[in-house]
């Protein structure tokens, strides 16, 4: 059963942000695109438990709101649009806080836990950096801190707001490269601001403005009228080796 | 063993042994002069009501120690709690007015012909119910802005009682430099009470902690914030009000104890927490077995007069260690 998005409305300060967004999104990785203030990252809030919103939101067939908060956190992990390291954990400290979720108050973390934080840490290729602080990592070493730490605890739903937005093209699609290869089977959210990106690598695109959903395109078949419709200028298609497709924002 | 652990247990242990030391020193200094094999008689005698070398010890003596190193280390368990929820550094137990209040309530006492410890207790507490009522649902700034208000206020109505009152203020200004003199029984039990709250929230509440002091969303990870932020600060000022009624102002502890403890412990709020409740308990019963030996100063000057250069230092070595 995919993941069930039913009228879901998100107000700030009266505003529906979020507007009536209704969509089934199947297994993979799903990017959304659509400008500033689109409702991209409220949508993802609303999804990640963090907002209050209106509708329904269904998982495997069973609606998160029946679900108890702590459970929702089990299935459903958020990597928020700003992530910050403001004291010097090491990477492996900074990973086993994905796990609180699993734990809840009061219980400290054990060898489980850190058994699952070493193996999302080797998954992310930080292995040779679980004892360093985290602190004296690159950018793209912290995004992929701030990746390991979303991934850590297994969810259903992996929710991303711009994983990609501080790195270079290299380490940008490594990010995706990782999303790719280790989210089969279950689902993935992305929010991503470069086009091309999310046409490479997510097997669906959503385009988003004004708080919808105003087109959905699969990989490598942009939909230039979309586009033009959501970011309010003309687009062209490139045609690359191999079969590859691009679009690129042309001046009017 | 995780290197952080063994740092962690041997520096407990280290601290522990310091702390059994100042129990023991604290026992036998005093104007009350005994020699090696009196002390221990007076301790193996047990508590006596006639006045004589165990009255003094088990009477006045140990329970002033024992109060100087309860109050520390709450107050120093207090900062870890502040500093996490409040993701910041300079946060400490008097951040939300809690001093502010504690002076200003028993100055009005002291004023009023009351004792000072009962007017410090509703003074602290009171305005640590109204920071909380103008920072309700607010971030930890807005929390952090209602104490300052909070504080001013409360400091202009102290300054507004020591212009009123005339030959009261010296009596005003010495409970405001804070000291363990009038320690007794009951304190060390209320002490007591407000260091193991302190210790235990610290323990409970550690992941919360280390989440919020990551820098990361709480509510991201399924941290209730409002929750933790409530008992966090709510056992965190209680505490603090607790030891600033008892024995006045005594600063610097809050910020000395627990940014020492990350220094060497990193920045973890479990091993911090154990370390710098030990670590302020020592802190404190030494700085009063100091004060004891020249001549009964107030003990709030001395951690301030040692805090301010520690912290300074500390803060220098941290941002050293930090990198540019």
């Amino acid at each position: 059963m995919p993941l069930v998005l039913d009228n879901v409305t998100v107000r700030l300060g009266g505003r529906a942000v979020v507007d009536g967004v209704s969509v089934e999104v199947g297994e993979g990785i799903t990017g959304i695109i659509g400008p500033n203030g689109s409702g991209k990252s409220s949508l993802m809030r609303a999804l990640g438990g963090m907002v209050p919103f209106e509708g329904r939101i269904s998982l495997d067939g069973v609606s998160l709101m029946d679900r108890n908060r702590r459970d929702w956190f089990k299935l459903v992990s958020l990597m928020p649009q700003s992530v910050r390291f403001d004291q010097p954990f090491t990477v492996r400290q900074a990973v086993l806080m994905g796990l609180y979720p699993l734990l809840g108050p009061f219980k400290p973390y054990g060898r489980r836990e850190e058994a699952m934080a070493d193996r999302v840490i080797r998954e992310v290729g930080l292995e040779d950096l679980a004892d360093r602080r985290v602190w004296d990592l690159s950018g793209g070493e912290a995004a992929r801190v701030a990746l390991a730490r979303s991934m850590a605890r297994d969810p259903r739903l992996l929710l991303l707001d711009e994983p990609t937005a501080a790195l270079d093209p290299r380490h940008a699609m490594e990010v995706m490269d990782l999303l790719d290869r280790g989210w089969r089977g279950r689902y993935g959210l992305v929010v991503l601001h470069d086009v091309n990106l999310a046409m490479s690598w997510c097997s669906r695109v959503l385009v988003m403005r004004g708080g919808r959903v105003i087109a959905s395109m699969d990989r490598g078949r942009p939909d230039l009228k979309a586009l033009r419709e959501a970011y309010q200028v003309e687009f062209v298609r490139l045609q690359g080796p191999r079969g590859t497709v691009a679009v690129m924002p042309v001046r009017s | 063993m995780n290197p952080v652990r063994m740092r962690c247990l041997v520096l407990s242990l280290c601290l522990v042994v310091l702390a059994l030391l100042g129990l023991l020193a604290g026992a036998a200094v005093g104007d009350w002069s005994m020699s090696w094999g009196e002390l221990a008689d007076a301790i193996l005698s047990g508590p006596s009501s006639e006045l004589g070398g165990s009255y003094v010890v088990w009477n006045l003596r140990l329970p002033r120690t024992l109060c100087a190193f309860l109050a520390g280390a709450s107050l120093s368990c207090a900062g870890v709690l502040f500093q996490g929820v409040l993701r910041n550094q300079l946060a400490e137990p008097y951040t939300l007015g809690v001093a502010s209040g504690g002076a200003f309530g028993a100055a009005m006492s002291i004023a009023l012909g009351l004792g000072a410890s009962g007017g410090a207790m509703v003074g602290a507490v009171g305005s640590l119910g109204l920071v909380m009522l103008l920072g309700r649902g607010g971030s930890a700034s807005e929390m952090i802005m209602a104490g300052v208000v909070v504080s001013s206020l409360l400091s202009s109505g102290l300054a507004l009682i020591k212009a009123l009152v005339g030959e009261k203020v010296s009596a005003i200004v010495i409970w405001l430099m804070g000291s363990f003199s009038g320690a007794g029984w009951s304190s060390t039990a209320i002490c007591l009470l407000g260091a193991s709250a302190s210790l235990a929230a610290v323990l409970l509440l550690s992941k919360e902690l280390d989440i919020f002091a990551s820098g990361a969303d709480p509510t991201s990870l399924g941290v209730n914030e409002r929750a933790v932020r409530t008992v966090a600060l709510s056992a965190a000022s209680i505490c603090a009000a607790l030891v600033v009624g008892q024995f006045g102002i005594i600063g610097f502890l809050g910020l000395v104890s627990p940014h020492g403890a990350r220094l060497i412990l990193g920045p973890a709020n479990l091993p911090v927490g154990i370390v710098s409740f030990l670590g302020g308990g020592v802190l404190l019963m030494w700085s009063d077995l100091i004060c004891r030996l020249l001549g009964e100063l107030p003990v709030g000057v001395l951690t301030s007069l040692m805090g301010g250069p520690v912290f300074i230092l500390l803060v220098w070595r941290g941002s050293r260690a930090a990198g540019p």
